[in-house]
């Protein structure tokens, strides 16, 4: 017999690790961007940065746009961002 | 942001560059295998970008997979700095050695100055601080300042009204206020009558205490009475006060100065100057310039400031002035040693009047010149008398 509480904590626990899978992308005005979930870079130049966050694709367009730091499936871009395009893998 | 830029300066990196192969790749080889690169950008189709010491080796052999050209194009951080200078093992030893002298010498006192009144001289001040304990070169932790400023208000007792010692890191600031005794004109002591000092016309007569006892425009001569100091009220008492106020008078005044023509004059022949720089007792260059009877040492010091900091070094500067043998000079030098004088004596006499008409008499007589001066003007008037009063009050 399951505790009254299991299926609440269950269900508490799927939802945290779906939102852990989940790719976020936290913008700060349009000079900094956060993505957390990002699997790979798919395409980078100065002016676009493509990034592969299952099940989506992420693309930054913008101009001098800076990599600053990538680990953990947490990248930074930093720059002056323009535009910002999902779409699916 | 600053942290972590320190972090990074003391692990240490590799600032560098990547051309030609494939940048994604290389970059997505490097978060496989947990590379941490920051700043990563492109620059002139080359990837930038800086990357840890360690993490720099194993770079190259991802750069060689993902047929990228790497290139080391600085390296920064304490770890390089160390090595630069791995050789020179005086250097952090003079360092230390810098950084605990200074330590030592900032819990010194090294420059006290005296701020604030002007009653008490800065080195009589000075010279009581240095007796109880308060000079350049002391422990700060050994200056008591409410015993100082107690010391110094029982040195100048009359003479300061208030006093504190300031502390600021290795220097003292002596703050004093001078006392300042009640205004003899303001205490209302015997009465008085305010009375001619000198024969003269009135021109105004401004009644501050007391009952106006003349009028304008009439003729006074020395002793009678301008301001009384005893009023009546409508039931006949009388009462009694110090009698105050400003008198002009229009007098006529008589200024007579007689010098010898002859005098004779030490010239000085020879000036020595001499500069000396002083720090806690030690002066350099040692020696001193000694006087005799025909000669005389003038001495003046200036403390060293930077900015509105006293240092505590001072420059002396000691002239000596040789005389020769006494001159006596000609009567031109005579008359116009006479015409100084007189003019400093006119200066001094009639420095707050003003002056209608002027006459000027020269007159020479054997071997001395007389000035004469016959003046008329305009000049306060007034001297108090003290009232007699009887023994029924009145």
């Amino acid at each position: 017999m399951l505790h009254p509480a299991g299926p609440r904590r269950l269900r508490a626990a799927l939802e945290t690790e779906a939102l852990l899978q989940t790719p976020q992308v936290t913008l700060l005005r349009n000079s900094e961007a956060i993505v957390e979930g990002c699997a790979g870079v798919l395409r980078y130049d100065e002016t676009a940065v493509t990034l592969n966050c299952p099940p989506l694709m992420l693309e930054l367009t913008g101009f001098d746009l800076r990599l600053d730091r990538l680990q953990n499936g947490d990248l930074r871009v930093s720059g002056t961002v323009t535009a910002l395009q999902l779409s699916e893998l | 942001m600053r942290s972590l830029f320190w972090l990074r300066f003391l692990r240490g990196g590799v600032r560098f560059s990547a051309a030609g192969g494939f940048c994604e790749r290389f970059i997505n080889l490097c978060h496989v295998r947990g590379i941490r690169v920051h700043d990563l950008h492109m620059q002139a189709n080359a990837l930038s970008g800086c990357v840890g010491c360690r993490d720099y080796r194993r770079m190259r052999l991802i750069a060689r997979q993902s047929g990228m050209v790497l290139h080391a194009e600085e390296k920064i951080g304490l770890p390089f700095f160390l090595h630069r200078y791995e050789k020179r093992r005086m250097l952090p030893i003079a360092g230390g050695v810098c950084f605990v002298l200074l330590w030592l010498l900032s819990g010194c006192i090294w420059s006290v100055d005296v701020a604030g009144g002007s009653a008490v001289p800065r080195e009589s001040m000075l010279a009581v601080m240095a007796e109880n304990g308060l000079r350049p070169g002391v422990w700060r932790k050994r200056v008591n300042s409410a015993a100082l400023t107690q010391a110094a208000m029982n040195a100048f007792n009359g003479k300061l009204a208030w006093a504190a010692v300031n502390i600021d890191a290795s220097r003292v600031v002596i703050e004093t206020r001078d006392y300042i005794p009640p205004d003899a004109d303001e205490t209302y002591g015997d009465p008085c009558n305010l009375v001619a000092d000198f024969d003269g016309l009135l021109l105004s007569i401004e009644v501050h205490s007391g009952k106006k006892a003349n009028q304008e425009g009439n003729g006074v001569k020395q002793g009678d009475l301008l301001i009384s100091g005893v009023t009546e009220n409508r039931y006949g008492k009388q009462f009694f006060y110090e009698a105050r106020g400003i008198v002009t008078a229009i007098h006529s005044d008589v200024v007579t100065l007689t010098r010898p023509l002859r005098h004779s004059t030490l010239p000085i022949q020879k000036t020595t100057r001499r500069f000396k720089l002083q720090c806690l007792h030690v002066a350099l260059p040692p020696g001193r310039l000694k006087a005799n009877d025909r000669s005389s040492l003038f001495q003046r010091d200036r403390q060293l400031c930077s900015g509105d900091v006293s240092l505590p070094l001072t420059l002396t500067e000691t002239t000596r002035a040789s005389y020769g043998s006494p001159t006596p000079t000609d009567e031109a030098v005579g008359a116009a040693l006479l015409f100084d004088d007189f003019t400093a004596l006119c200066h001094r006499r009639y420095g707050n009047t003003t002056l209608l008409s002027q006459t000027l008499r020269v007159v020479q007589t054997g071997d001395s010149l007389t000035v004469r001066q016959k003046a008329r003007c305009i000049d306060f008037m007034g001297t108090p008398q003290k009232i007699q009063r009887t023994g029924d009050g009145t």
